[in-house]
């Protein structure tokens, strides 16, 4: 599982049937000091209650679908959690939090 | 599976039901000399792990599952064991020619494991 920022929404009609009702976020993944690294995703939102500027973490590959209710739909990353707070331990780099 | 460093912790409410009551840890991916591979996981601790150990991560979700004994959901990667030491020819850090002497690097000293209580989940 990685850290990743919500930085926008997905909205698509037309989709294959079992992705009805999934919300699609896009998410940019980050480093644990929370800086961006890599192309930002489209993720499911396993929760449904993250939203634009929040930080999550993401899993993917199969593990991404097992996330959703219906365990036979074809995403390839999920968000699986929202975070409260990053908490690194002494000379592991600067803490880091969700911005109030 | 690979070898990784506990840094620190991810503190989170909302999330799929099956982190509930596991602690999420951060490790960053080491080489097996203990240099930094660059990159990190958010793991589960299933062994009691504590920051600046050196242990082992499994990220493959079926096994992972077959860890904690669930069936289903979203649980791909996992802290499995804690190094006591990475011996033999890669453990030598290949950067460093004249380092020969030295083929064992041991992990970080830790506090004795029968004092120490289980890591708390993360809830």
């Amino acid at each position: 599982m990685q850290l990743a920022r919500v930085i926008g929404t997905v909205v698509a009609t037309m989709k294959a049937p079992n992705m009805e009702g999934v919300r699609l976020l896009i998410v940019q993944p980050l480093t644990r000091r929370l800086e961006p690294v890599g192309q930002p995703v489209v993720a499911a939102d396993a929760l449904e209650t993250a939203g634009p500027g929040e930080l999550v973490y993401i899993v993917g590959a199969r593990e991404a679908a097992e996330a959703m209710p219906n365990r036979f739909v074809p995403i390839d990353h999920a968000i699986v959690g929202i975070v409260d707070a990053v908490e690194v331990a002494a000379g592991g780099g600067p803490v880091a939090g969700q911005p109030s | 599976m690979k070898l990784a460093r506990v840094v620190g912790t991810v503190v989170s409410t909302i999330k799929s039901p099956i982190f509930d009551g596991r602690a999420l840890l951060l490790v960053d991916l080491l080489e097996p000399d203990g240099r930094e591979a660059g990159g990190y996981l958010i793991a589960v601790d299933t062994v009691g792990a504590g920051a600046g150990e050196t242990v082992l991560v499994l990220d493959e979700g079926t096994s992972a599952r077959q860890i904690v004994g669930a069936p289903y959901g979203p649980l791909r990667t996992v802290i499995v064991g804690i190094v006591d030491a990475v011996e033999g020819p890669a453990a030598i850090t290949s950067v460093e020619p004249h380092r020969t002497a030295a083929s064992t690097v041991s992990a970080p000293k830790r506090p004795s494991r029968a004092r120490r209580p289980k890591a708390s989940a993360a809830d």
